[in-house]
């Protein structure tokens, strides 16, 4: 075999000269292997995170929990077999001292608490059983209170408080509980006493509708996978209305946001990958052409077209990996460096690592993509004649000859590539349907541009040659150089499809964060008032001052009797919130409008002047948790009546779930029963406390709850992960235009050669940018329409399909990236001419 | 010795058309032509006439649409592209009239260049070696690491012809050498191409537009409107 050296060498020198040429290449091979590098990392580290942490954040492997009642006797051995159990009770409840009283998040732990991790208390003697370090003295149990709470009641450790009816001692302070994270954002100040204490709490009435008590059973298992154990017990509990989490499913809702913001991060790499790969065909089909001078001198000189191959080859994968050796570098820093906030964002903590599989596959994807994209250019570099140094060298490549490739051997390593490329996105991802509706996607998006150019094309080549000049030579340079039209098209089309797809799904996910967040979110709550009570709180809120708002909602509590005619006691329940309804009198509403932080997602709402039969509106959760669908029957009790409402909607409120109504019924069925009034208040900005004080002087018997700290947390942690959503999203629009830039490679000589010439007889500078501007502003307004609706599209199907969340279109956001990218890149066309136009043109001539 | 007294080129009733807008362009008609080892041919003729078609043709660079072209007892009807590659650079080399040297390389490696493609069995040291010496050949030993912008119209022709004789070929083909340069320039080029194509016995078919230059030939060949016929050189 004859020594490869040298042609590596010649090869890597003829790179040499004006190395600006491969920036663009380098940076949007750099941008997208950055991408991929740094969500790969983040998704690795935080999933290793999540098996290693979850039984510890959870408390044990498993957990079974349910809202009506605690585990049977015989329940509790069919849970023992399983390893060691312990059972927690998660409720809210009212404290109060003397002075003061307070809302709180009760944790009732029992024997065994915690089975894994510990209790964060300054008093709890390391390793003491918690139950023991409560257990009664002096006729009273003992509590771990919060050290807010404390402030609040204005008690001190050793001191006495009231708790639902019960005198508990302060036993210290309750810094932290072990698996706090996998309870979800609670309202109320944390507060722990043992399951024995809380057998002397009388009013276990929740001071808030919706609220109820959680009955978690923790497992820690003796061998068997969580998912086993989970399998195991579904089966053995079949219909006993008992919900099993393992340790990594219980989590919570929080989880669920952070998957959708990895899917999303996912769908943006895949993206980048594709738009990147684009970027590389666009530039070496410019270089190569650029280059077929020096193709021509191999040839003549006796290079075989292997050679020539080889010659190119070995150009692009120095290119290749400088770029994506910049990427690697880049993506594996920053997600080295943003770890530990992601971690806060989603509530585990990360450790800074570097993930080698995650660089590795980044390092892959990035190397194939560059390589399978080049592969076409380089393929058509071979075509090139040593003819042409006789006669006027071209400067673009010729189109590709798509029957000879395919029919040849050539066609295998592009099949190769395109398989070495899908089971690389697969690694990324692990979604076969997410790769494939990539896949298909793009293909398709490719041939809808190829159509559509060829259209443009044989249009314009009909259409009559009309004034004024300029567009008429504007139309002239499109319908004349058919191959880099199509290529700028395809180029411009596909990455503005794809900006398209990640501003929308950009949008929607942060409208799915938002949505949930609760930035107008009422600083305190109050329910079961009374009309002359709620007067007197519309006079303070229309005096203005502290009170921004003031929501008062019409309540009641009844009793859900039936389903479809069937008694509830056989209908057999899934999750708290279906537990929760079943589980005896529950606070209902009735309503005319939906209220603003409500989002209907099946069903209709009814119009505001509906009268007609009891219609009803459930949460989403419902519709799984009670097997119920829309157009069934409910039955409800209250007052000794019994009355029937058809479902005729399910809607969503999430983390508004603390202050918002399970059933909320259309007007006119309700009217006539005594009600009560529930209110939100919300108390201007930095006027919180003073509104709390001046509530309970105005209306001393009310029980105000402050709930906005709470919700302000949510609202954080979401916000965190909107701004990375953001973030991230900008940094693949910014990709996508830098794919933008480099796409206008292709023809670039041949426009300068022809703006010199054009120049030489008599053009003026302003007529030659002016053509050249308006040559790009049609192209990329060809490429910008069919790209709009391809992006509509695919942005619509991920949102759904791929997210899971609502689709919505932000005109404004996508007029403006349209908008921009288009003159973008109409502007840059006239800058690839700036010099052939700004030089002397026999300076310009000698090199042609 | 048979190879010694067969013709290097032997080109048999060849014709050359092209179809443009779907109609037959014939550049070449019933062209025959031989040309014997260390032969100096020249040929001259009207801009359009066909020279620069018949160089393509002799070189391998295109095909003929009828009639035998052999060159070194390579049938070159019958090669494939990669064949007609390794043709070219064991048997001829070529001077452009534009020079149609690499850019990024420097003159070394641009000669270096052609005989790595032509002698692959020799070592990097050798090809380096033996480039400099066909640089020194035609009075470049001191810019050897000049990149052709760096050089003049006369210096990048110098290097041309250094690569085009490097590997030592047979056939020497010139298309216009002398084309763009300046009288006195081009007069030393051709100067520097008879010397070294001499001393190597190298043939050499050169098309011209200079009657001084084709005046210097073994034989001078008129091509007119595709037909090739034989003008007696008198010197």
């Amino acid at each position: 075999m004859r020594n490869p050296w040298p042609m590596l060498r010649v090869g890597l020198l003829d790179m040499r000269g004006d190395l600006r040429r491969f920036v663009l290449l380098v940076v949007t091979l750099a941008v997208g292997t950055a991408l991929i590098a740094g969500v790969s990392s983040v998704g690795a580290v935080i999933d290793r995170a999540v098996l290693r942490e979850a039984a510890q954040l959870m408390g044990g492997d498993v957990e079974l929990s349910r809202a009506d009642r605690g585990a049977t006797a015989d329940e509790m051995a069919i849970f023992s077999t399983f390893g060691a159990v312990t059972e927690t009770i998660d409720t809210n409840l009212r404290a109060r001292s003397d002075d003061s009283d307070a809302f709180v998040d009760l944790s009732v732990v029992g024997a065994g608490y915690p089975l894994l991790g510990a209790i964060r208390s300054p008093q709890l003697p390391p390793g003491a059983a918690v139950t023991e370090f409560l257990a009664e003295r002096d006729g009273a149990y003992g509590a771990l209170v919060a050290p807010l709470m404390l402030d609040q009641l204005g008690i001190d450790v050793g001191d006495f408080f009231d708790l639902g009816g019960a005198r508990f001692e302060v036993r210290g302070a309750l810094i932290g509980l072990p698996d706090s994270q996998v309870r979800g954002f609670r309202l109320g100040l944390p507060t722990l006493i043992t399951a024995e204490g809380f057998t002397t709490v009388s009013d276990r009435t929740s001071p808030l509708p919706g609220l109820g008590a959680w009955f978690r059973y923790k497992i820690l298992l003796d061998g068997r996978s969580p998912d086993e154990a989970k399998a195991a017990l579904v089966d053995q509990l079949a219909g006993t209305g008992w919900t099993v989490r393992t340790s990594r499913e219980g989590l919570g809702e929080m989880v669920r946001y952070y998957d959708l913001f990895m899917r999303f991060l996912l769908i943006v790499g895949l993206g980048s990958l594709l738009i990147g790969g684009v970027s590389v065909w666009s530039g070496m089909n410019a270089y190569i052409g650029e280059r077929s001078g020096v193709i021509a001198v191999l040839r003549s000189l006796g290079a075989t077209t292997g050679r020539v191959f080889v010659h190119f080859f070995v150009q692009v994968t120095a290119l290749a990996v400088v770029g994506v050796g910049i990427g690697v570098a880049a993506g594996g820093l920053i997600a080295y460096s943003i770890l530990p906030t992601i971690g806060d964002a989603v509530g585990i903590a990360l450790t800074p690592t570097l993930d080698a599989r995650a660089l590795l596959v980044a390092a892959g994807a990035g190397l194939i993509t560059a390589l399978a994209f080049a592969y076409l250019p380089l393929l058509q570099a071979q075509t090139i004649r040593p003819v042409e140094l006789f006669r006027s060298q071209r400067q673009a490549l010729p189109p590709v000859d798509w029957r000879q490739v395919l029919a040849s051997w050539r066609s295998v390593p592009l099949a190769l590539a395109g398989i070495l490329f899908f089971l690389l996105a697969y690694a990324m991802t692990s979604d076969a349907g997410l790769v494939g509706l990539f896949a298909g996607a793009a293909g398709l998006a490719t041939l809808v541009f190829e159509v559509i150019i060829r259209a443009l094309q044989w249009a314009l080549r009909r259409f009559p040659a009309g004034r004024p000049a300029i567009l008429r030579r504007a139309l002239r340079a499109i319908a004349g150089s058919a191959a880099t039209t199509a290529a700028v098209v395809v180029s411009i089309g596909l990455a503005l499809c794809m900006l398209v797809v990640i501003v929308l799904l950009q949008n929607n996910l942060r409208q799915e964060y938002l949505g949930a967040s609760v930035f107008d979110a009422p600083t305190l709550v109050a329910s079961d008032l009374f009309e002359d009570e709620v007067d007197e709180l519309k006079t303070m809120a229309s005096a203005g001052g502290d009170i921004s708002r003031l929501v008062v909602t019409p309540m009641l509590r009844a009793t859900l009797s039936a389903i479809n005619a069937v008694d509830i006691a056989q209908i057999r329940t899934q999750g708290p919130e279906a537990s929760f309804l079943l589980g005896g009198e529950v606070p209902i509403t009735f309503r005319s409008e939906l209220p603003a932080s409500s989002r209907v997602v099946a069903g209709e709402w009814w119009p505001a002047d509906y009268s007609g039969p009891g219609l009803v509106s459930l949460h989403q959760s419902l519709r799984s948790g009670l097997g119920v669908e829309l157009g069934d029957i409910l039955t409800f009790s209250a007052f000794g009546d019994s009355f029937e409402a058809r479902i005729v909607n399910f809607r969503d409120y999430s983390w508004q779930g603390g202050t918002d109504f399970l059933a909320t019924f259309s007007p006119g069925l309700l009217d006539d029963y005594p009600s009560t009034l529930f209110a939100a208040v919300t108390a201007t900005a930095g006027h919180e406390t003073e509104l709390e004080r001046r509530l309970a002087s105005a209306l001393p018997d009310i029980r105000f709850i402050a709930i906005g700290d709470t919700l302000k947390q949510v609202t954080q942690a979401l916000s965190q992960l909107t701004l990375a959503v953001v973030l991230v999203g900008g940094l693949a629009v910014g990709n996508g235009l830098l794919v933008l830039i480099g796409s206008l490679a292709a023809g670039r000589r041949q426009r300068q050669a022809d703006a010199v010439i054009t120049k030489v007889l008599g053009a003026t500078r302003a007529q030659l940018l002016g053509t050249d501007f308006l040559q790009f502003l049609i192209l990329s307004i060809a490429a910008a329409l069919p790209a709009l609706g391809l992006g509509l599209g695919l942005g619509w199907l991920a949102s759904l399909m791929l997210l899971n969340v609502q689709f919505s279109i932000d005109v404004n956001a996508l007029a403006f990236v349209l908008g921009a990218a288009v003159l973008l890149t109409s502007a840059l066309g006239c800058i690839t001419i700036l010099r052939a136009v700004s030089t002397r043109p026999a300076r310009l001539l000698r090199d042609l | 010795m048979q190879e010694a007294r067969s013709p290097l080129i032997v080109a048999d009733n060849v014709d050359y058309t092209l179809n443009v807008a779907g109609r037959p362009l014939h550049i070449l008609r019933k062209v025959s032509l031989s040309v014997a080892r260390s032969e100096v041919v020249a040929i001259v003729g009207p801009s359009g006439s066909g020279k620069t078609s018949l160089l393509m043709l002799l070189a391998g660079l295109e095909q003929a649409t009828s009639g035998k072209i052999r060159v070194n007892d390579h049938d070159l009807t019958a090669l494939d592209e990669d064949d007609l590659a390794r043709f070219r650079r064991r048997t001829l080399g070529i001077v452009f009239q534009s020079f149609h040297l690499i850019p990024s390389l420097t003159a070394l490696d641009n000669v270096g260049l052609a005989l790595e493609i032509a002698r692959p069995e020799l070592s990097m040291a050798q090809v380096r070696e033996r480039a400099a010496r066909a640089l020194d050949a035609v009075g470049l030993s001191g810019r050897l690491d000049h990149r052709p912008t760096a050089l003049s119209g006369g210096e990048q022709q110098r290097v041309g012809l250094a690569r085009a004789i490097v590997a030592e070929p047979p056939l020497l083909l010139a298309d216009e050498p002398t084309g763009n340069l300046d009288q006195k320039t081009g007069a030393a080029i051709a100067d520097l191409m008879f010397g070294l194509t001499r001393d190597l016995g190298t043939a050499l078919v050169m098309i011209t537009h200079d009657p001084k230059l084709a005046a210097r030939a073994d034989r001078m060949l008129t091509m007119t409107q595709g037909e090739l016929s034989e003008t007696l050189v008198t010197t």
